[in-house]
């Protein structure tokens, strides 16, 4: 495939995801890929990836993930994309703080045989915790809740 | 320029942040390009670049950069680059572990008449902290959990 065609094949991944139809992503998407985040996450599978997607649509029911900026060059398609949502659901025992949670995720694709094989996702978790309300906004550099001088950053798992 | 020798500049970019040469970054670089991190959000000119690269590099002295990944198409270069070293100094104030460190940062970079004109960084800073012992994920004791007995 091209690299005009990859950048297709992303574009198509990114509608579905928007629209929820999850049961279209085997069209785009190889059994065994993978997903990975910068924050040392990794998801074995399409299924483990529907799943995941599932839960954040759950917890962020207004979720949208929009490509700002794309390059693409053999089987490699790279994307700047925001990923925006409120979240109005809870996670894992913890209650919904109604925050709108809004950040650049730059995301490499690699594609194999015509699908996606492999997602690699880079973002700032700590942004997205801050966004989100569970730690603090004064927690970065400078800031009044930075663990400095020994202290540590609290979180719950 | 192709995409081919914006990959160059790129490459010619990581080798002078390799040997921790950041002086004559005006060659490769513009005088007033725009740098982004998620720790400093957007900073001005190639002093600051310079500046930041060299804060790294007192926490890290023996910091090193390394390409691993790079896609260039029209004006625009992303890449992982891969940083490795040593925590041997402070981190905005975190004292050091003088163990050793590493972390993917992937970039968006424009370039613009053959220089960069804006470096975009996007990486995990919570993967820092955590690097340098300064989180706890140990979750809450439950509500009713037994106390241990006096």
């Amino acid at each position: 495939m091209t690299a005009q065609e990859n950048k297709e094949l992303i574009r198509r991944f990114f509608n579905i995801l928007n629209a929820r139809d999850l049961n279209r992503l085997g069209g785009v998407c190889r059994e065994d890929m993978t997903y990975r985040t910068s924050a040392g996450d990794s998801y074995q599978g399409l299924d483990s990836f529907r799943e995941l997607m599932n839960e954040s649509f759950q917890t962020f029911s207004d979720l949208e993930m929009s490509i700002e900026e794309m390059a693409g060059e053999g089987d490699k398609v790279t994307c700047l994309y925001r990923w925006s949502g409120v979240n109005d659901g809870g996670y894992q025992g913890m209650p919904p703080t109604n925050q709108r949670v809004e950040l650049l995720v730059n995301s490499f694709c690699a594609v194999e045989d015509g699908k996606i094989a492999d997602v690699f996702d880079f973002f700032d978790s700590l942004g997205f915790m801050r966004q989100l309300g569970v730690v603090s906004s004064d927690v970065q550099p400078g800031g009044e809740d930075w663990p400095r001088g020994g202290e540590k950053l609290r979180l719950y798992s | 320029m192709s995409a081919e020798e914006n990959k160059e500049l790129i490459r010619r970019l990581f080798d002078r942040f390799r040997s921790h040469d950041t002086s004559s970054l005006e060659e490769l670089c513009h005088s007033d390009m725009l740098y982004e991190t998620p720790e400093f959000d957007t900073l001005k000119g190639i002093d600051a670049y310079r500046q930041v690269f060299e804060e790294a590099t007192r926490s890290i002295p023996d910091l090193e950069p390394t390409l691993e990944e790079i896609v260039a198409e029209g004006d625009k270069v992303f890449a992982i680059h891969r940083v490795r070293g040593t925590l041997k100094g402070d981190y905005a104030g975190i004292p050091p572990t003088n163990e050793p460190m590493e972390l993917l940062v992937s970039d968006v970079i424009t370039i613009r008449d053959g220089k960069v004109a804006e470096h975009r960084e996007f990486y995990d800073v919570l993967t820092i902290l955590r690097q340098l012992d300064a989180v706890d994920e140990r979750p809450p004791r439950a509500a009713g959990e037994a106390q241990a007995p006096r």
